[in-house]
């Protein structure tokens, strides 16, 4: 198979919905879904589950795609890509100047802010699924989890 | 020395697909297409961006009215034995959720939506309407970035037909999504002002 499974696909599809909305209003940047392709520097190519590029960091927009380092990066972590996710991207997310990645644990319901100082990422908060979700990245943006976390439940349940 | 004789090649089928490993990053994706691999061109960020203006336009009104959900590639759709699609996006009503099989869907979805951003989607929509014809979606919406219009051809249909247009200035309604409205005009201004400020418009 070469598709995410489903969850994962409406997790990623709300929030990026939630986001697009207020960052567009907002006027600060713009926010993708995957896949898009993120030169993050000579020898690695990702492909987060969204990104986020602040307006004063669009010259990593290079005319074809993204060279260099988003914003935000938010991967919804899956069984297969967890460990390469946390132990594989994230170092190099770091080292690049990433400001925030989020990773989404659909099964514990949570997200994990980590915040990067230009060599490492540290988790500094992790949200639940009644939490609303902030961003010093994203100045203005408030996230409400707990419709995004519900419409992932009601979709998996069998028989809904 | 001898070549190896070319032997038939064997169709795979969806499951033969589905057993096959994820390949490592940057994870190219495939669609089973009448049996055979088809490995799809990684988007550019316009098409990305336009996937991202339908998911905005359509799933909010669905998910509001309560009629059904609308889910943003990649998924995978399995139509039959030899066939599984990724379309940028797909909504499946209320009554027909059986068709979530748990990974992704084993059935027809209600409606597909498939951007035509290069020359291999377009061959690749080409190969594939009469396949979603047959498995019993409903409709199929191709958007064509170039020619500012988005084609609803009928799933349902007995023989092809060329589809019903909307150009840009139009308002595309469907009886396939009750109460929805999808201005195309907002759809293909956002896609040229984020194409205008942050790409060459020659990518697409």
């Amino acid at each position: 198979m070469f598709a995410p499974h489903l969850p994962h696909q409406i997790f990623a599809g709300w929030l990026f919905i939630r986001l697009a909305i207020q960052i567009d209003a907002l006027g600060i940047g713009n926010v993708f879904i995957a896949p898009v392709d993120v030169v993050i520097d000579g020898i690695n190519t990702f492909q987060p589950d969204l990104l986020y590029v602040s307006n004063g960091r669009r010259h990593i927009f290079d005319g074809h795609g993204i060279t260099g380092a988003p914003d935000v990066v938010v991967e919804v972590l899956s069984e297969s890509t967890r460990r390469h996710d946390l132990n594989v991207k994230l170092p190099v997310y770091a080292r690049n100047g990433v400001r925030e990645m989020w990773t989404v644990d659909l099964e514990a319901e949570t997200v994990s802010i980590y915040i990067g100082d230009g060599e490492s990422l540290a988790l500094e908060r992790v949200y639940h699924a009644a939490d609303t979700l902030v961003s010093d990245a994203m100045p203005g943006v408030a996230i409400d989890l707990s419709p995004i976390f519900a419409l992932v439940r009601g979709a998996t349940l069998p028989d809904v | 020395m001898t070549q190896p004789k070319a032997k038939p090649q064997a169709k795979l089928t969806a499951a033969d697909y589905m057993a096959m490993t994820p390949p490592e990053p940057p994870y190219p994706r495939y669609q089973l297409i009448e049996g055979k691999l088809f490995r799809l061109p990684t988007p550019h960020e316009p098409h990305q961006a336009v996937v991202g203006d339908w998911l905005i336009a359509m799933a909010p009104p669905a998910n509001a009215l309560g009629i059904g959900q609308v889910i943003v590639s990649p998924l995978d759709v399995t139509l039959n034995d030899f066939n599984v699609f990724q379309p940028d996006l797909l909504y499946v009503s209320n009554g027909r959720e059986h068709i979530f099989d748990g990974h992704g869907v084993t059935g027809a979805p209600d409606v597909v939506v498939e951007i035509l951003s290069d020359p291999t989607r377009r061959r690749y929509l080409k190969m594939k309407l009469p396949i979603y014809r047959k498995s019993g979606v409903r409709e199929i919406w191709a958007m064509d970035l170039e020619a500012e219009s988005v084609t609803v051809h009928p799933g349902d249909s007995a023989t092809p037909t060329t589809g019903n247009v909307f150009t840009v200035d139009t308002v595309l309604t469907s009886h396939a999504m009750p109460g929805v409205a999808i201005e195309l005009r907002t759809i293909f201004a956002r896609a040229r002002k984020t194409i205008a400020e942050l790409f060459d418009i020659s990518v697409l």
